[in-house]
């Protein structure tokens, strides 16, 4: 109890003390601990970014100090005195004090008999004679009727959803009427209205219970939806591929099925030498008895004598039926 | 754009809302009344804000009005949401089994695109060197 003192003189300090070990973090030990790091990540096959706890460090170093503490063994812990816990679940809403109006959702397993609570709660209270007979609105007769399926069927997970949508419709309305109840009272006798609060606080409560129940089933729900939504665009995707290169088979079978006119060699030869002008300009089929021997698309071509005039309707009968069949296939 | 389950929690919140300021538009702005004709409405002392700020009839009835009917907007909007929740049909059991096929059919919708794009591409080759040929005629 030496420390009192000094505790004491932390406390009545304007700004807390840095935490004790805050002197551990020197570039030495911030070095020694990087290296422990990389050998640990190296001995497990991991990458070190993913490192984030080193177990087993000598408990007396300071290098313990320089990694986050351990999760607590059995998943609690206090924060500001306030209990909290690893797992993250939907507290059911009996444990928290609040009447369940309708029955449980298909999954909890949490059943709990409302009739009886509502009576007990309207008979302990002191209610006005305005309030009674509507303070029992949140359980309409039809309420029970849906108990009945809900907890005669055994396994929870083949269960449905469907009466969710009418229950929750109930009690969207039940939050109106009470609200009118409240506004009703209010205008009567003021001190009375504070039941019919709490009323509207558990109808809203509840409300939002049964949607936070609804969430998981939610979640799968919308998984479903973008795994569908990505099958379609996979499957839209490998057709458009296999229509592309449908068409591009076709054409390149209706290139080969063109038959090409012998060629001599003399002819060949000129081909090739017209072959670069006449590229882009054959596109255009021309009708190949008005083409003059001298005029191939823009350039002059030197011709001597009718061999060669010739030749160049032939090269061009050729080159126009080929790109006749390509235009063919491609429109 | 939440999904609809999250726009149903934001639509009660805002109907709890305007519940709230409902009331207090009421409790604010209505006129006061006597229990009989002897009592007398005290006058507001002039130091103090007034308890109430008494609107004209006709205009409180027009407030009573547009909030009511805001009112009911916002429950048809709750009940069209209710309606339009995804998936209420089916269990958890259903939907675990849809997931998995989902899944398989996935796996086989990517292989044959990928086969496709192979395809495609072998194709797109073949048709390059041919029209290349050509034009070397």
């Amino acid at each position: 109890m030496a420390d009192t003192e000094d505790d004491n003189s932390a406390l009545a300090s304007f700004f807390p003390d840095p935490p004790l070990f805050w002197k551990a973090f020197t570039p030495s030990n911030l070095q020694a601990y990087a290296e422990i790091k990389q050998q640990y990540a190296s001995q497990h096959g991991i990458p070190v970014e993913d490192v984030i706890r080193v177990p087993d460090l000598p408990a007396d170093s300071d290098l313990i100090y320089l990694q986050p503490p351990a999760e607590p063994k059995d998943g609690t812990w206090r924060l500001y005195g306030e209990p909290q816990s690893l797992e993250e679940s939907l507290q059911p809403l009996e444990s928290a004090g609040i009447e369940r109006l309708g029955p449980p959702l298909p999954g909890s397993t949490t059943t709990s008999d409302t009739q009886t609570t509502t009576d007990s709660q309207s008979t302990t209270q002191p209610t006005t004679d305005d309030t009674q007979p509507t303070s029992q609105l949140p359980l309409p007769p039809p309420s029970t009727s849906i108990t009945a399926p809900a907890t005669s069927s055994g396994a929870p997970s083949t269960q449905t959803h469907d009466t969710l949508h009418l229950h929750l419709k109930r009690l969207s309305k039940s939050l109106l009427l009470n609200f009118l109840e409240l506004l009703g009272i209010m205008s009567l006798d003021p001190a009375a209205g504070s039941q019919k609060a709490a009323d509207l606080r558990t109808l809203f409560l509840n409300f939002h219970h049964v949607l936070n129940e609804y969430r998981p089933h939610q979640a799968r729900e919308q998984l479903i939806q973008l795994m569908q939504e990505r099958l379609d665009q996979t499957r839209a995707e490998t057709a458009a591929n296999r229509a592309v290169a449908e068409k591009a088979r076709r054409v390149l079978e209706g290139l080969g099925s063109v038959e090409i006119p012998a060629v001599d060699v003399n002819v060949a030869g000129a081909g090739v030498g017209d072959g670069d002008g006449g590229y882009g300009s054959a596109a255009v089929p021309v009708p190949v008895g008005a083409r003059t021997g001298t005029t191939v698309g823009d350039r002059r071509v030197g011709v001597d004598g009718e061999g060669a005039e010739e030749e160049e309707r032939r090269y061009w009968e050729r080159e126009g039926m080929g790109w006749g069949v390509l235009d063919a296939e491609f429109a | 754009m939440s999904d609809r389950l999250s726009q149903l929690q934001e639509a009660v919140d805002q109907l709890m809302e305007q519940f709230i300021a409902t009331y207090f538009y009421i409790d604010r702005h209505h006129d006061l009344k006597t229990f009989s004709p002897k009592d007398t409405i005290a006058p507001s002392k002039a130091d103090q804000p007034p308890e109430v700020d008494t609107l004209p009839p006709d205009v409180f009835q027009a407030g009573q009005l547009e909030l009511a009917r805001d009112l009911i907007t916002r429950e048809q909007q709750i009940e069209y949401l209710i309606s339009s929740l995804p998936g209420l049909d089916n269990s958890e059991q259903d939907q675990l089994q849809s997931i998995k096929e989902l899944e398989e059919e996935l796996n086989v919708a990517e292989k044959q695109r990928q086969e496709a794009v192979k395809e495609k591409d072998e194709v797109l080759v073949k048709l390059d060197q041919t029209l290349r040929s050509i034009r070397r005629y």
